[in-house]
């Protein structure tokens, strides 16, 4: 999306490229600083909320949630818009997405998401997913755009019946089509819930065809992938491709491998939640993507 | 309201009760346990999660789906033909059981 660029912009703009900068001619026939380099954007990545969930560590997942919200909404520079990484709800159940929606309608920056597992439980958990957040550009759930001379792709990893995470081919024909579309030189951020790569096999954090996108990832000099479902912060590469995994508004769980099984830290002292729950601000600037993750306490 | 609530009746009362299960199967620690069980035709199954986080019970043929299972929730389902039924969990789809009906 191109922006008109304030004069400070371009000043500053000027002082980090030299004489690099490349002009082109607008349709107004006006020159203008190509759009990718003169914006600087942040939006905010928020995941794994399980609203409806009422166990240790968490028995109140609205208030942490609502935590999270109130201190985008308190930010000095509105985020662009704020994406949920999915499990928004945790039994797909329509009080418990109302309950959600009921919260993230607060927010004063547009809401974006994709869905976690736990969003989709069967036929029913499909249709009221969709009946809450269906976008009229995403017939299938999955979506791309363009803000801040970045592109973004929401993949949808969880909707195959017997396989998680899996992307499926109809939507890896899109994402090919998609990406095909784009300059290498365009900074690309990918969301996902299921990581895309291979965190633990054991526990099923991996996508099953998760590695063609990876793949196709490749030829850009500047992609980072945003996920969630693991409820921890992770950094992990692969060629020129950063994942960075969020952590949840609701509860951790173990570092992979380090417990009998996956699911919620039930013995966490309570006074320790918060430190385990996080927003995280995201700024693109140029080329570069800065990743910031706030802890809620 | 009239119409919700004779349907929530109608739900609660089945025509034909649901027998007292003769095999409970447990969600525990992401595993359903135990995983492979043996029925005669007619016996019922429940299963029970005893885990923090949430599960499901899904056939892999589409046979019967328990929708989402919080802590402590149970799902029975009565197994009428005689058979092998390979089921999962649709949240954690590692999580894998079979009902052999004889």
């Amino acid at each position: 999306m191109k922006r008109a660029m304030k004069r400070t912009d371009f000043l500053e703009h000027v002082g980090w490229t030299g004489l690099g900068l490349a002009y082109t001619i607008g349709a107004s026939g006006l020159v203008t600083a190509p759009a990718s380099a003169a914006d600087t954007l942040t939006f905010v990545q928020i995941s794994d909320s399980h609203i409806g969930f009422h166990q240790a560590p968490n028995t109140n997942p609205e208030s942490t949630l609502k935590m999270a919200v109130d201190a985008i909404n308190a930010l000095p520079v509105q985020p662009k818009f704020v994406i949920h990484t999915g499990d928004v709800t945790h039994l797909s159940k329509p009080a418990q997405y109302d309950s959600a929606k009921q919260i993230l309608g607060t927010l004063r920056a547009p809401l974006m998401v994709i869905p976690g597992e736990h969003d989709v439980i069967g036929d029913d958990g499909l249709k009221t997913y969709f009946q809450n957040f269906a976008r009229k550009d995403a017939p299938g759930g999955w979506y791309s755009f363009d803000l801040g001379g970045a592109h973004y792709v929401a993949i949808v990893n969880v909707f195959n019946f017997e396989k998680m995470g899996l992307i499926g081919k109809e939507q890896l024909d899109w994402v090919r089509k998609d990406l095909a579309a784009q300059k290498s030189s365009t900074p690309i951020i990918v969301f996902g819930h299921v990581p895309l790569y291979t965190v633990y096999q054991p526990w099923g954090w991996l996508t099953e065809d998760g590695a063609q996108v990876i793949s196709m990832l490749q030829r850009f000099d500047n992609v980072t992938v945003l996920n969630g479902h693991i409820h921890q912060i992770l950094e992990h590469t692969e060629g020129k491709v950063q994942f960075r995994t969020a952590a949840g508004t609701a509860y951790p769980q173990p570092a992979p491998g380090m417990a009998a099984a996956p699911g919620p830290v039930a013995d966490l002292p309570p006074d320790k939640l918060l430190s385990t729950l996080a927003y995280r601000q995201i700024t693109i600037d140029g080329g570069k993507i800065a990743l910031s993750d706030k802890m809620l306490g | 309201m009239p119409f919700l609530f004779a349907a929530l009746i109608a739900q609660a009362s089945p025509a034909t009760p649901i027998p007292k299960p003769a095999v409970v199967v447990h969600m525990k620690n992401f595993a359903f346990a135990p995983a492979t069980i043996h029925v005669k035709a007619g016996q019922a199954v429940e299963w029970v999660n005893d885990d923090t986080d949430a599960h499901t019970v899904d056939s892999t043929d589409k046979l019967f789906d328990s929708g989402g299972l919080d802590t402590h929730e149970q799902y029975t389902h009565v197994f009428s033909k005689a058979g092998s039924f390979a089921y999962f969990c649709a949240l954690h789809p590692y999580m894998k059981g079979t009902v052999i009906v004889q």
